[in-house]
Formats: structure tokens, C-alpha cells, sequence
């Protein structure tokens, strides 16, 4: 490239009109020519400035030990987190899940006031849950039967005669 | 993950000298690059989604570094590594009492305004396009444009005043 290209290039260049690959251009021919004229001082300043700005690198030697170790402290409380919301969420349909089901049992459990007897006393029903109350209820009615049994016995008479009729009817 | 690993991981050296370009100071630079990468980690499961993934992270780099001087500036001017970039009448002396020229342009660059020094570095240093800038900096390309034509002739001026004059 001849001194008249690089001017033509330096002029658009510093009017902000070049492409990246005529700046491309630029840069390498400012690094590569050496005893260039006086009059292109501060071109070669320039694209050398460009050039040492390119080669910075981060300082720290240890930078992507340092990034692990944060990405690293990051990780488990995401995990500890995500752990623990599962074992909240999990707890809450565990409890809800107990208090509907007890409820149901208790609501279901067989009733321990069975009822033993059912009796009708001047025209009200009346149920009887006692064991003791049921059994004297009972004897009761037993001796009742029993009483009205043997005084309907004494009425009995034997009989004379039996019509055909009669047992047809 | 593996865009994580294989596409943005090894990005850092960049992201690391275009934070040092917004903040001038190599250890924050550093830290704002992590922060960049730990924030990037917790959304690696969308970075396949993301169609530039480097226009992208550069963005992010970007974003953090302006939103860490906008928490912590109130500052008349940022000192960057000894040098007062913001005191533009006192940095040219100050500029001139360094020795290596390479120190004199770095001192020159850092007094650009802020979107300059990006577009610069982003053009300059990086050879990203236009389109690449102006998605990175969420500006538009004619915006770039300007940018870079001024952060050259003020370079070039400060540039010659150095050689010619000493300056």
C-alpha cells in the first residue's frame, strides 16, 4: 500500500467514514512499517495505542477461581432454597390432607350410642341405649307376658264342638 | 450451559477492558465483570433464547457500570488509576508530565465523555460494527456515528498537540 492509499484511508478514517476492514488495513500497515515520516507521528501513535489497548487482559491471575467460587456459593442456595420450598409446599398438603381426613373419620366413626331397644309408652317412641336400663325393660316384658299368659290360661275351656265352617273360616 | 461456558466465559478479557474503559480503575472494572458473569449464571437457562449473545453480555457489562456510578456518583471527577479525567482544564499538564506516550493517549481517551469512551472502545479496540455498537449501547447507528467521528478528531487533536507541541 502506497503512502497516497494511506492518506486517502487517514483522511476517511478520521472523518469517521471507513469500514472495519479499511481500519483493519489502517492498524496493520501503522504496525508493520517502520521508518515512516515524521508527518505520520501521530497516526502510528495511534494505531499503537489501539494495539496495546487490545492486549489487556484481566489482572488477576486467580479471576476464574474467584467466579467459581461465586457461581459455587450461588448453586447450593438456589438448591437449599428450592429444597426447602418443596418441603413447605409438601408440609401444607400434608396437614391439610390429615385435618380433611380426620375430620372425615371422626365424622364417619361408628356412633358408640347404638341403640338396644326401641319401646312405645303412651304413644311416644322412646329408644333405649343403656345395656342395664334395655335388660330391666326386658325382664319386664317377660314377666308381663308371663303374668298375662297364666291368667288368660285360667279362662281357657275345653271345647265341645267344631264346625267345619268354623275351621274353613 | 454450554453457552455459558463456551460462548460467554471466554468473552472476559473483552468485557474486562470495556468496564475498564467506563470506569477507569482495574480492580472495580474486575468486580463489575463478576458481577456481570454471576448475574449472567443465574439466567443461564434463558441464554439460549438470546439471539447476540456477545451484543448481549456487553450490554450487561455496560448497564452495570453506569448503574454503579449512577448509585455512587456525586463525584466531580473520576480518578482513574492517578489521573483526573474529568478536570479537563487541569489534564493536559497533568498528561504531560507522563512519560510514556501510551499513558498520554490513555489519558487522553478517558477524558472523552462517557458515550464516546464506549463507542471508542467498542470500535476502536473491539472492531465492532456500527449495527453491533448501537445494540450494545442501545443508541442508534447514526448516534454511533457521530460518536466515533468526534472521539476521533478530539484524539487526533490531543494527539498532535503532544507531538507537535509537547503538550
Amino acid at each position: 500500500m502506497d503512502f497516497n492509499q494511506i492518506d486517502l484511508l487517514l483522511e476517511k478514517f478520521w472523518e469517521g467514514n471507513t469500514s472495519l476492514e479499511e481500519e483493519n488495513q489502517l492498524k496493520a500497515f501503522f504496525l508493520n512499517t517502520h521508518d515512516l515520516p515524521s508527518k505520520y507521528d501521530a497516526d502510528k501513535n495511534y494505531f499503537a495505542f489501539l494495539s496495546k489497548e487490545q492486549k489487556i487482559n484481566i489482572p488477576s491471575a486467580d479471576f476464574d477461581q474467584q467466579l467459581n467460587t461465586r457461581i459455587a456459593k450461588e448453586q447450593p442456595k438456589k438448591a437449599v432454597s428450592k429444597l426447602r420450598y418443596l418441603y413447605l409446599n409438601f408440609t401444607s398438603v400434608a396437614a391439610a390432607i390429615l385435618i380433611v381426613g380426620g375430620s372425615l373419620v371422626y365424622m364417619m366413626r361408628p356412633s358408640n350410642t347404638e341403640i338396644l331397644m326401641t319401646i312405645e309408652r303412651n304413644g311416644n317412641t322412646i329408644q333405649i341405649t343403656d345395656p342395664n336400663e334395655a335388660l330391666q325393660m326386658t325382664k319386664a316384658s317377660f314377666k308381663s307376658i308371663n303374668k298375662t299368659m297364666r291368667q288368660s290360661k285360667k279362662k281357657l275351656r275345653p271345647v265341645k264342638n267344631i264346625r267345619k265352617i268354623d275351621i274353613i273360616k | 450451559m454450554d453457552e455459558f461456558q463456551h460462548k460467554i466465559l471466554p468473552l472476559k478479557n473483552k468485557l474486562f477492558r470495556f468496564a475498564l474503559s467506563v470506569v477507569a480503575n482495574k480492580e472495580l472494572a474486575e468486580d463489575l465483570v463478576q458481577d456481570a458473569y454471576v448475574k449472567l449464571w443465574k439466567s443461564r437457562k434463558q441464554l439460549a433464547e438470546v439471539r447476540n449473545l456477545e451484543a448481549w453480555t456487553m450490554r450487561m457489562v455496560k448497564n452495570l457500570c453506569i448503574d454503579h456510578f449512577r448509585g455512587a456518583r456525586s463525584y466531580v471527577g473520576i480518578v482513574a488509576d492517578g489521573i483526573d479525567m474529568m478536570d479537563k482544564g487541569a489534564a493536559p499538564d497533568k498528561v504531560t508530565e507522563q512519560k510514556n506516550e501510551m499513558e498520554l493517549l490513555e489519558a487522553i481517551m478517558n477524558r472523552l465523555p462517557e458515550q464516546q469512551r464506549m463507542v471508542f472502545q467498542l470500535r476502536e479496540v473491539e472492531a465492532y460494527s456500527y449495527k453491533e455498537i448501537a445494540e450494545i449501547l442501545e443508541i442508534s447507528m447514526d448516534s454511533v456515528k457521530v460518536n466515533i467521528h468526534r472521539a476521533r478528531k478530539f484524539m487526533r487533536t490531543e494527539l498532535e498537540k503532544v507531538v507537535n507541541y509537547g503538550l
